[in-house]
């Protein structure tokens, strides 16, 4: 080839090991890709695939040591990134190539004001004569990327945003020199749905305005079918598959592929309870709960206002049904599971379990609930005390509950339950850093089930884990709820993946309900508004929608 | 089932040992704990029978050998040389501890379990308490502890006990702060949210959740604290206000021997490297424990190797 075609991007043969007190650990193990000019790219992989970590080398912000290069090459526009000065990299760092990262508040200065730090990449690179011209052009940005009020919001600080203003004001950032290649490390991950549906828009249409190459790192398959030309899928620091998005998710070639479509949240295999034949007895009752939350407004007292989490909630949670509780943040959800907790109290309103009233519960009473009502918390890494081995974490119910079983008897239960939710008894002497989060949930689930509860409430249970993973825990919930006669709340902000397994679902928004029915009617046929914006969010693209279905009928 | 095989290269489970028996073999891979450990069994022995054999030989006047700088030639008591009233320093370092670490341990256990105490409640419970609390805790900080330990001591009159509770007092504030500080933020954990969700009742949530968490911080300010405790009784002592002759601790000799600093430095040589000693082994062994209390970190004493 003569004129030879250059690539925006080409990395090849990339290696990278971290060498740590355990030992080398290969987090990149000789991936290639290339990226051309408006392309995007979806880089795929769970946690620790090492997808991450290959940015991080294009970004020159890899730490070194730990980690190391010990192979490869990465060419944008035909030069050498690896082989260039610290300060040849700087000047395309910003300029030419460009990163979003996950969390916006994280690489957001706090002290300075938005409009100040967007600037200051103009200045920084001298692309603006003098201050205020670097703050037009900021306000400009912030502008194209949607933010009302750009002017007088320019001089706000990070706080003052949320969470979906502050992704806004990162790609402004990453966008202010007009680059050739953006990176963008799960730009979504931590947003809101809704939200998240914004912002994958909003990077989309800059794209194609101004023809960059995108190279967009993810775990979730719908952001990367939505966006994406190609794809490359990572496993352990090397490619499984790659090519044009389609192809690859129609007909998946590598066994990694298709594990991972057929974790997608799927209407046809059913987790639900046993169907419905007469109305099952109400276990849970809540009825107009409301709960307020009194703030204050800076230093001055007085000019305190109030905030209702919870707005007159109501719902029936019967024996053996589970019951989805699903709202973006702040819709008051985990305000309910506190409450029915009993780790805070109500405003107003009452919640009766076994038709006693749970707020009026004192003393024996009260642990009487506190044994029939357990709790599987969000993330697996908090939930666990650091310093308990497994044994000790599991038989803490047991401990606090002494009427259950006699100590002695206790090693044994612990094994009994570490295998019940999938772990080796042998596990108990362990502590719960040496296990994955995946595994910590199941500890935790055991936990939960040591105390033999008829209630387990799922506080966004599966929301810190791998897609793959939660899949294994629900199907886990779901086995284990009709074995042991169990009800769940199970409290989410992702409706897919209810949908498969609650019987009833309750849609939240500024802490009051805004639709609750059985799980299929409010599927099929929604009613309100912001349920119907809920589930086009979450949706997964037609194309994809169409192979999953074909893929798991071919099944 | 394969997320099981994923990371499950199951440890060998070691045959059951008992807690000592780990414990020790944990000492024994970090040498240095193991030597500071020794020199600390050593101390303790030499405070519980040193006075009985030696005792005489401390307080045994001797002009002929004032200042004896030390040597082999006159006998094994004094290698370490005299001091200015020609007793041997050996003789006193060894006697000297008894009543060094009688007040410095006293001090410090007695600040420890008080400002823990006190911190716990006030970072547990909060609101009214705590600020009560937090205020007499400034005010005890914002006076120069020397003052309130001459103000005290002036008005109880100069004793051993009364010097171990003007010590105590004055290092309370350090522990109250730091195990309200780091207990309220061991409270927000979600462990601690659960336990309560469980039914756990306080004392099991602040003894087995809370508490320990925060020990080995407490206990390595703990270590650092003794030698502190040491020289400002040293100090007091100089004032006429802690230890009074015959009576006397490593740091009133180390005060003594200031005078002679310029012809005889190994009046206070002797005994500053004694609290040296003892104050590094302390910390050493702190350093050591909360390693080896701590399941995320116990694997480097454990010869190294990967447990996943």
């Amino acid at each position: 080839m003569t004129d030879a075609h250059v690539p925006l991007l080409e990395i090849e043969g990339l290696k990278v090991q971290f060498s740590g007190s355990r030992g080398v650990v290969k987090a990149v193990d000789g991936i290639s890709l290339t990226v051309e000019r408006g392309e995007t790219l979806a880089i795929l992989g769970e946690s620790g695939s090492g997808k991450s970590v290959s940015a991080s080398v294009v970004m020159n912000i890899l730490d070194m040591p730990p980690g190391r290069i010990t192979a490869g090459s990465v060419r944008f526009e035909g030069r050498d990134l690896l082989k260039m000065t610290p300060a040849e990299r700087r000047k395309i760092n910003g300029s030419e190539i460009a990163i979003i990262f996950q969390d916006p508040l994280a690489h957001l200065n706090p002290v300075y004001s938005v409009g100040w730090q967007i600037a200051e990449v103009f200045r920084i690179h001298g692309r603006a004569r003098d201050a205020a011209g670097a703050m037009d052009k900021a306000v400009a940005l912030m502008e194209r990327v949607g933010i009302a009020n750009a002017r007088s919001r320019a001089d706000q600080y990070p706080h003052q945003f949320s969470g979906g203003q502050r992704q806004r004001v990162m790609i402004a950032m990453a966008l202010a020199l007009s680059p050739k290649l953006i990176i963008a490390d799960e730009p979504t991950t931590a947003l809101d749905v809704t939200v998240q549906r914004q912002i994958l828009d909003l990077i989309k249409d800059l794209q194609r305005e101004m023809g960059m190459g995108l190279i967009l790192i993810t775990h979730d398959l719908a952001v990367a079918g939505l966006m994406a030309d190609r794809v490359a899928i990572i496993k352990d620091g090397t490619i499984v598959e790659s090519g044009v998005i389609r192809e690859a998710f129609t007909t998946p070639k590598a066994a990694y592929t298709q594990q991972l479509l057929a974790a997608i949240p799927d209407v046809e295999k059913s987790q639900r309870g046993a169907p419905e034949t007469e109305l099952r007895p109400p276990l849970l009752v809540a009825r107009d709960l409301s709960k307020d939350y009194h703030l204050s407004h800076g230093l001055v007292r007085g000019s305190s206002g109030m905030m209702r989490a919870v707005d007159r909630v109501n719902f029936t949670l019967r024996e053996k049904q589970t019951l989805g509780i699903v709202g973006e943040s702040g819709s008051g959800k985990s305000t309910i599971a506190r409450l029915l907790m009993r780790l805070t109290d109500p405003t107003s309103g009452s919640v009766h379990f076994h038709g006693k009233d749970l707020f009026s519960l004192r003393g024996a009473d009260l642990l009487a609930f506190r044994r029939d009502v357990q709790m599987v918390f969000q993330d697996p890494y908090g939930s666990l005390n650091p310093k308990m081995s497994v044994a000790d974490i599991v038989a803490e119910p047991l401990a606090i509950h002494r009427d259950i079983l006699s100590r002695e008897r206790w090693r044994d239960r612990v094994r009994d339950l570490l295998a019940m939710v999938g772990l080796k008894p042998d596990h108990a002497d362990r502590y719960p850093h040496q296990f994955s989060g995946g595994q910590r949930q199941r500890i935790a689930i055991a936990r939960a089930l040591a105390s033999q509860p008829r209630v387990i409430i799922c506080d966004e249970a599966v929301s810190a884990l791998d897609v793959s993973i939660q899949a294994q825990i629900i199907a886990l919930l779901a086995d284990l709820r009709d074995k042991l006669d169990l009800s769940y709340i199970f409290i989410t902000h992702d409706l897919p993946v209810v949908r498969s397994f609650a019987d009833e679902i309750m849609v939240m928004k500024g802490g009051a309900v805004v639709e609750y029915g059985p799980t299929d009617d409010l599927f099929l046929r929604p009613k309100d508004e912001y349920t119907r914006t809920l589930l086009s969010a979450g949706e997964i693209p037609v194309w994809m929608q169409r192979i999953e279905t074909v893929a798991h009928h071919g099944a | 089932m394969t997320y099981l095989t994923e990371s499950t290269k199951v440890m060998k489970s070691a045959p059951q040992r008992s807690r000592f028996g780990t414990a020790l073999s944990l000492l024994w891979a970090d040498k240095f704990a193991m030597f500071a450990a020794l020199f600390l069994i050593l101390l303790a022995i030499t405070c519980m029978v040193g006075p009985l054999l030696i005792g005489k030989a401390a307080s045994g006047i001797n002009f002929a050998g004032r200042n004896a700088p030390p040597s082999f030639d006159k006998g094994f008591l004094y290698i370490l040389g005299g001091d200015n009233l020609g007793r041997s320093l050996l003789a006193r370092i060894i006697v000297g501890a008894q009543t060094t670490m009688a007040v410095a341990i006293t001090a410090v256990a007695a600040s420890v379990i008080v400002g823990a105490l006190l911190g716990l409640v006030a970072g547990y419970r909060g609101g009214l308490v705590s600020d009560v609390i937090m205020r007499v805790t400034d005010m005890i900080m914002s006076f120069p502890s020397m003052l309130t330990a001459l103000v005290v001591l002036y008005v109880l009159g100069p004793s051993v006990s009364n010097l171990v509770i003007v010590l105590a007092i004055t290092r309370i504030p350090v522990y109250l702060r730091t195990t309200r500080a780091e207990v309220m933020e061991a409270r927000s954990r979600v462990f601690v949210t659960a336990a309560i969700a469980m039914g756990a009742s306080h004392a099991r949530v602040i003894f087995k959740h809370i508490l320990p968490i925060v020990l080995p911080t407490l206990l390595t300010i703990a270590a650092v604290d003794f030698a502190a405790v040491i020289i400002t009784e040293s100090g007091l002592s100089f004032l006429g206000l802690g230890i009074q002759a015959p009576d006397f601790t490593w740091g009133s000799m180390v005060a003594t021997g200031r005078n002679y600093i310029a012809s005889a430095w190994w009046l206070s040589f002797w005994p500053g490297l004694a609290i040296t000693l003892t104050a590094l082994s302390l910390n050493i062994l702190a350093s050591w424990l909360r390693i080896a209390t701590d399941p995320q970190q116990r694997w480097r004493l454990e010869g190294g190797h990967n447990h996943d």
